[in-house]
């Protein structure tokens, strides 16, 4: 017995030996493999970039009067958010925007918004933030998941809100004819009821009778005319695509395009989106379009989020690098906000960017052909 | 191995189906079990031999090379694990010992023990020692064979009790005279054979899978604990490789093909058998019966499996029962209505699918009943008409309620037949009364919790009203509050966590409207054979009011006088008296137990 123990040994040891040498190649070559697929990291520092942990959540861009305002509003003084969205005046993208910020205070509190009702009940711009209040709360009470992952408690309350909403809205347009905002947020409503094209089309008549550029108003339909909701790929790209041909001088709708190859890169992951023949001239008209526009642009910071996704995504890293340095440390806006961890999508895209930017030789953006007139 | 390329047309089947009658003689057929049984161990052992070939030749080899030693450690490995799995491990009892059903003794049930006797005689073979009935729409026999079939055993007769209730007399015939030709034709004696070799098969490829996703969770296992303690070393994840198959997931693809073969050759023998056991039925019962037979057991299964679902199981929620003797015998309710009857004619006499031809699978036991039906059908006429009027086979037994109740004793779980027994009109009623009551218990708790810490002096009559009176106080949200949260209500603040509540709020309050909807007699929910199992009877427009008042009920700020008004009747004199006669609504509303 002991010498088949011996010669199983010997055996095994022999064959230990043997194989020693294409084991150790096959594990060179595994962690060469591990190695090429491990993340990257690079020292933010180093770029002047802001850290991964420093990265704010929160917004698209730095606005300290908008943050005063909503901190004075949730405190009780409703009469500073009232002024702030007075100061919007006729600029109705700009009404919209900062009707967004009051909004997003008051779902989570709204004592102020009453107290600024029960002061003044006929302010049209009082039962505006009522309205879209509603439809945000609809859409926190929903959640933003698919509808499988939905439980039926979250569609009735969601469905109840809307039901309340769309009468505010109404009463909201009623009291201010000539404002598109109450318009525009029935488009949350539609999406969320699925209104059919044809009502669709009557609603989007009404914004565009009153202000045919409106930045806000389009984001929000492409979502109508996605595929994920009421349209297709085709009818999201052809809406995309006629909004940015129509644009005047100087709007930021072109990166209307950017935002319509997003949501399908986001539904078909394995799709080469990003491969098709318009994508170059959609950038560069994007990055036209940024460059024209006023710096301090209140939809600045949204638009360089999307250019330097679209940027990273077809490998002109020079550019990309200039977006995210303007871009600084805020991560809260599409297309981070898609990702179930917005700082880890957006810190993968920075430091890969960095990384291409540097292998090339950090090279500087090249010249395009178009003179910057202001 | 298909037994009969089918063709498309109904005469060239029965034509098919005549010609593979010809069923093989018991000694074929055994010995075709017996080798199919041995076959599995002979598999087996070809297998240990091929390894040991393998060893053999491996140390003939020059000396001992590490191929050698690989290939002996290989084989070792893999004989351990034919050894381990298909020759030691046993199955889990054959599991024919275990009788369902109610055993019928012939001094309880003459007419049916007499019955089967004539049948038996005149198929010219033993009657059986027991009778028992079963749940269900089938019938079936078996029989307890030893020397592996060579010598005749204890007979038993299964019977379902559907088709007792359902059947008309000649037809039960019929079915009784098919059976028995199974005995005639010693279709059963090789039953306790073919039941070992299915279940040996089964169990070894079951096992032989089991083995090998566990052992693949286990490498999961290990390889996701590997990458965890590099994580914590702060080492790189380690190198992914592709997962290694032990030898039982290669073992278990020969055994499954294994068992493949077997059931296709076992399970063609079967459907010859259904084809000559029709043949016996058709002389013994009458040729039509035997067909009409067929065509109606299927129709009578669904209506067994309709019953059973929406009626005799209604009250399960609920914790109640139909009552006694009436879970399988309300079945008799349900095919004595007219509409379901014509319901169930219409099913019987429509032209029989075509496409079961190609869906019929070689490890079917019975052939597909279009085809023995058009079987049938090709036989000559044999003269005999079915007689009118047509008596139900319920009335050849005793005492039906007494064995319908024995049955349910036998048949039912314990801790089912402690369940309340409620008259038939009464179920859906007291269905809805017992969920409701249930569900509201957190809301009146809540509401008890609310009006004593606040000190608030409710005095209406009713549960309702003093929730009302609370909700009119301004407590709507402090009794929200307490009410039980979902996940997603437990992860919301602010106004979100509030609006939340009040969805739990208003199903809770709809609960407890309808509850008091049903105690005061504004609606009545009714037992219904005919349609949906359950009609609601309400004031017109009952339902779109009851979403309206609610509405206004948990509204900012609430308003309570519509519910009031609707559920008090609100002018609207809901039944008796001058009011008109209440109409009949599609109801009730998602979310309410039917």
């Amino acid at each position: 017995m002991n010498i088949l123990i011996d010669i199983a040994g010997a055996g095994i040891l022999l064959y230990a030996v043997v194989t020693l040498p294409r084991n150790i190649r096959k594990g060179r070559a595994l962690r060469a493999e591990a190695k090429a697929k491990a993340p990257v990291n690079i020292d933010p520092a180093k770029y002047g970039l802001v850290p991964a942990a420093q990265l704010d959540k929160r917004f698209a861009g730095p606005d300290p009067e908008a943050d005063a305002v909503a901190a004075a509003a949730l405190a009780g003084d409703w009469r500073q958010a009232a002024a702030y969205l007075a100061g919007a005046g006729r600029d109705w993208d700009l009404r919209w925007y900062r009707l967004g910020i009051l909004t997003h205070a008051a779902v989570e509190d709204d004592a102020w918004l009453k107290a600024w009702r029960t002061e003044y009940p006929g302010d049209p711009s009082a039962v505006l933030v009522h309205a879209d209040a509603l439809v945000s709360l609809a859409g926190k009470v929903r959640g933003a998941k698919l509808a499988k992952h939905t439980t039926a408690e979250q569609f009735e309350g969601f469905h109840r809100l809307l039901a309340e909403a769309l009468p505010a809205c109404q009463e909201a347009a009623w009291m201010a004819p000539e404002d598109p905002c109450p318009w525009i947020a029935q488009i949350s409503i539609a999406v969320g009821l699925g209104w059919s094209h044809d009502d669709f089309r009557a609603l989007w008549a009404e914004i565009t009778a009153r202000d045919p550029h409106h930045f806000g108003a389009h984001m929000s339909a492409l979502q109508y005319w996605c595929a994920k909701w009421r349209g297709s790929h085709e009818l999201m790209y052809a809406f995309a695509d006629q909004a940015a041909a129509a644009a005047p001088q100087g709007s930021l709708l072109p990166v209307l395009r950017l935002d319509a190859l997003m949501e399908h890169a986001f539904r078909e992951p394995k799709a080469p989106v990003y491969n098709q023949p318009f994508v170059q001239s959609a950038v560069d008209a994007t990055l036209d379009a940024v460059d024209r526009a006023p710096a301090g642009h209140h939809r600045l910071p949204a638009v360089r989020h999307l250019l330097a996704d679209a940027l990273f995504q077809t490998k002109r890293y020079a550019e990309a690098v200039e977006q995210f340095r303007a871009i600084g440390g805020y991560v809260g806006s599409t297309p981070w906000t898609y990702s179930a961890n917005p700082v880890k999508a957006f810190v993968f895209a920075r430091t890969n960017t960095f990384v291409a930017w540097e292998k090339a030789g950090r090279p500087a953006p090249p010249p395009r052909g178009h003179s910057l007139g202001y | 191995m298909r037994l009969t390329s089918r063709p498309a047309g109904r005469a060239a089947a029965a034509e098919t189906a005549a010609r593979e009658r010809g069923v093989p003689g018991t000694p074929l057929r055994a010995a075709l079990v017996l080798g199919l049984l041995l076959g599995f161990y002979v598999l087996a052992l070809l297998l240990l031999v091929a390894l040991a070939a393998l060893d053999v030749f491996l140390a003939r080899g020059h000396g001992f090379t590490v191929m050698a030693v690989e290939g002996w450690l290989g084989s070792l490995a893999i004989a351990w694990c034919v050894v381990r799995v298909v020759l030691l491990s046993r199955g889990a009892g054959d599991g024919q010992d275990e009788e369902p059903g109610l055993s019928l003794a012939p001094g309880e049930q003459p007419e049916l023990w007499r019955r089967v006797r004539e049948l038996a005689e005149r198929v010219g073979t033993r009657p059986p020692a027991r009778i028992r009935v079963v749940p269900g729409a089938n019938a079936m026999v078996r029989e307890d064979s030893r020397w592996l079939g060579l010598v005749a055993g204890e007979r038993r007769l299964f019977l379902g009790v559907a088709l007792l209730i359902g059947l008309p007399k000649d037809e039960l015939d019929a079915v009784l005279a098919h059976e028995l030709g199974h005995y005639a034709h010693d279709d059963t004696r090789l039953g306790g054979l073919l039941w070992a070799l299915h279940s040996r098969l089964l169990h070894t490829a079951h096992t032989l899978r089991q083995r090998a996703a566990r052992e693949e969770a286990e490498e999961k296992a290990r390889a996701a604990a590997r990458a965890a303690r590099r994580r914590a070393a702060g080492k790189p994840p380690p190198v992914k490789r592709e997962p290694t198959r032990g030898p039982d997931h290669y073992l278990a693809l020969v055994f499954s093909a294994y068992a493949r073969l077997c059931l296709r050759l076992t399970e063609a023998v079967s459907r010859r058998q259904e084809y000559a056991a029709d043949l016996t039925a058709a002389r013994v019962a009458g040729r039509d019966s035997m067909s009409a037979a067929l065509r109606r057991i299927p129709a009578l299964e669904a209506a067994d499996d309709l019953y059973l679902r929406e009626y005799a199981l209604m009250g399960r929620d609920a914790g109640l029962l139909p009552p006694e003797g009436q879970f399988h015998g309300g079945l008799a309710l349900l095919l004595a209505d007219p509409v379901r009857r014509a319901e169930l004619e219409a099913w019987t006499l429509r032209p029989l699918p075509e496409a079961v031809y190609e869906e019929s699978s070689p490890y079917d036991s019975h052939p597909p009943t279009a085809d023995r039906i058009a079987a049938l059908e090709a036989l000559p006429d044999d003269g005999r008409t079915t007689t009118f009027p047509r008596r139900p086979a319920l009335a050849l037994l005793r005492e039906p309620d007494r064995l319908l109740a024995g049955l349910e004793r036998a048949v039912l779980s314990r801790e089912t037949q402690s369940w309340r027994r409620v008259p038939w009109a009464e179920l859906p009623a007291q269905t809805r009364r017992e969920s409701w009551a249930r569900e509201t218990g957190p809301l009146l708790e809540a509401m008890a919790q609310v009006a004593g810490a606040r000190g608030v002096g409710v005095y209406g009559a009713t549960h309702l009203d003093r929730l009302l009176d609370l909700i009119d106080h301004g407590l709507l949200y402090d009794i929200a509050d307490r009410l039980p949260r979902s996940d997603q209500a437990g992860r919301s603040s602010g106004r979100a966590a509030r609006e939340f509540a009040r969805t739990a709020f208003g199903s809770a309050l709809r609960r407890l409207a309808l509850l008091t909807a049903l105690d005061t007699g504004l609606c009545r929910w009714e037992l219904c054979w005919s349609g949906p199992p359950v009609r609601t009877l309400a004031p017109e427009r009952f339902a779109e009011a009851l979403d309206e008042a609610l509405d206004h009920a948990i509204a900012d700020p609430p308003t309570t006088a519509p519910l009031r008004a609707l559920l008090s009747g609100g002018g609207r004199a809901p039944f008796g008296g001058s009011a008109p006669p209440p109409a009949v609504l599609p109801w009730p509303p998602p979310g309410t137990p039917r």
